[in-house]
């Protein structure tokens, strides 16, 4: 029931449109198509609507925001939709992980607590229960996934007593706890320092693999979108400009903007030489 | 929060006990200024305690002579009706404590409850319970406790109606405030990613992250409900003798202050030692509240 066919639209958007209460229009009429399984990502710079049309596929964008156009998540409308039937498709088809896990954990529960919340709350969805001692072994075995070795201690831990890596290990698994269709990774890797960032990507790219889920990949680094997706969709001031493969969008751009951005990111890594990238993802030029 | 919290850290030259690490690492400080309050606190709430069980005399009985002073018979002596005066000073005690306690609990969870609301609201209904908290926090307590009093009657239960709701105004204010500021936070945004209902997000994330502060402001609300209720008494808003607060013991000694000081002095110390240790009982809660020790 959950795997939807290959072809089949796990996201489907039409058309959306973000404007704030001022008239200000973050994301002017996107339209983008993530098959189930595929990864797709979102390239554009700060500002560009990436991270808005993130929260808008999860129904979470801030109050005085007005949408409109429509956002399909395995066929279910999520513009408009009530909060109840939100809450139903949030906790079971589309996760999210966010830039800085710091602040997308709470500071004064320990990590064990949060992510055996969120995984009692996957279960109880399956009408399962899950508490005591068989909510502690799945806390285990959850945060093992995400290749924390020491995770009894990490179960304990508060949030400021982890590091960045380790955080953001634990809100991918909180992510990763309804088994989603569709995994939305919000700059995952950006608030990381470049070893890390190499490490979660893989761990990132294993996980996705291994649950054949879509993957909604937001960034504005270059190098790791290729990484990470085989599509990709360049937004600039909430406008597409072009989407395609991201082999050839890197190889061979073909709207100007596009090509901007490449040879930036190109020149950037010139001007770093052999150090500027970590070994990691391996990179496209 | 934080940074209110940060605020009041242990007074400068209070030694504070050694930080301890406990299991997890949560830092609990309790602070000498915490045990004095503590202690403070605890002589009151023994007084009155055994006030309920023991008294040298009944606190209404007549004919201990007028204005004695201290004596084997009557220790802080009598007043200018031949009362007993430890009588009534332990009585006032008991009323002290009751008034706060009352005062507090009432205004303590209708605050949080209002405030929580609130803070749940859409943005309309919001802006008008904050409008209207503002209006009651306005309001004059006094005038406030007059009115109950008026269609009540003055009594002990009317002091704390009336104090409570006006600790309610502000605690819901606060409420709210912290709520929201929490409720803007990307943890809540990552709960509710993970289908978290309101419900689970108060009780998972919003308490656990706003209680300790309003525990504290709580407790300092006690200690303004004692002198709120000592200042009705004095008025004669609150409770009647013979089983009197020490607001209305002071009201009583007026008069005779220079012939008698006993019974001016002795609800006048009660009043400070309790209000004292409260507030220095609250310091010290909000030291060891602070879960992260100064937080990122």
């Amino acid at each position: 029931m959950k795997a939807p066919g290959a072809n089949d639209a796990v996201l489907e958007v039409r058309g959306l449109t973000v404007q704030t209460a001022q008239g200000l229009t973050l994301v002017d009429g996107l339209d983008l198509h993530v098959a189930g399984g595929e990864r797709f990502a979102v390239i554009g710079e700060s500002g560009s609507g990436k991270s808005v049309t993130g929260l808008a596929v999860m129904g979470l964008l801030p109050q005085g925001l007005t949408v409109r156009g429509s956002i399909r998540v395995c066929g279910e409308e999520v513009v408009g939709a009530p909060e109840r039937r939100l809450r139903r498709l949030r906790g079971s088809r589309v996760g999210i992980v966010f830039q800085e896990p710091l602040t997308a954990l709470d500071p004064l529960t320990r990590l064990g607590a949060q992510l055996g919340e969120a995984l009692a709350r996957a279960a109880s969805a399956e009408g399962r229960r899950l508490r005591g001692a068989g909510r502690r072994r799945a806390v285990r075995e959850a945060l093992e996934a995400v290749q924390i070795d020491d995770a009894d201690r990490l179960a304990r831990a508060y949030p400021h007593e982890a590091s960045g890596g380790q955080r953001q290990r634990v809100a991918i698994a909180m992510a990763l706890a309804c088994k989603p269709d569709v995994l939305i990774l919000d700059e995952p890797t950006t608030a990381l320092d470049v070893t890390v960032q190499a490490e979660v990507l893989g761990l990132l790219r294993r996980l996705v693999a291994d649950n054949g889920m879509a993957t909604l990949f937001v960034s504005h680094d270059l190098a790791v979108v290729a990484a990470m997706a085989e599509r990709a969709l360049v937004l600039r001031a909430g406008r597409a400009v072009e989407t395609g493969e991201v082999t050839t969008l890197l190889t061979a751009p073909r709207k100007a903007y596009t090509r901007e951005l490449v040879a930036a990111a190109r020149a950037l890594d010139d001007s770093l030489g052999d150090a500027g990238r970590a070994p990691g993802p391996e990179g496209w030029s | 929060m934080t940074s209110n919290i940060e605020a009041h850290q242990v007074p400068a030259g209070a030694p504070s006990t050694e930080p301890r690490r406990q299991k997890g690492g949560r830092r609990r400080r309790w602070s000498t200024t915490g045990t004095v309050g503590a202690v403070l606190v605890g002589a009151v709430v023994v007084i009155g305690v055994v006030s309920l069980f023991y008294l040298p005399y009944p606190a209404a009985q007549l004919g201990g002579g007028r204005l004695a002073g201290p004596s084997a018979q009557h220790l802080l002596g009598t007043d200018a009706l031949g009362r007993d005066l430890l009588s009534q000073f332990m009585v006032g005690a008991r009323i002290a404590l009751l008034a706060g306690a009352g005062s507090a609990a009432l205004g303590g969870t209708l605050g949080i409850v209002v405030g929580l609301a609130a803070a749940f609201w859409k943005t309309w209904a919001d802006d008008g319970a904050a409008a209207v908290l503002d209006v009651l926090i306005a309001f004059p307590s006094l005038l406030l406790a007059m009115l109950v009093v008026a269609a009540r009657g003055a009594t002990l239960g009317s002091a704390i109606l009336a104090i409570g709701l006006a600790i309610a105004a502000i605690v819901a204010r606060l409420t709210r405030i912290l709520a929201k500021r929490v409720l803007g936070r990307q943890f809540v945004l990552a709960a509710r990613t993970s289908g978290t209902g309101w419900f689970g997000i108060i009780r998972r994330h919003i308490l656990p992250n706003i209680w300790p502060t309003l525990a504290v402001i709580v407790a300092l609300q006690f200690g303004l409900a004692v002198l709120a209720e000592a200042s009705l008494s004095y008025l004669g808003l609150g409770a009647p003798p013979p089983n009197a607060s020490w607001g209305s013991l002071l009201h009583q000694a007026q008069g005779t202050v220079y012939v008698a000081p006993l019974g001016a002095i002795m609800p006048g110390i009660g009043l400070v030692v309790l209000v004292l240790g409260v507030n220095l009982l609250a310091d010290g809660m909000q030291d060891a509240f602070d879960p992260v020790g100064g937080r990122r």
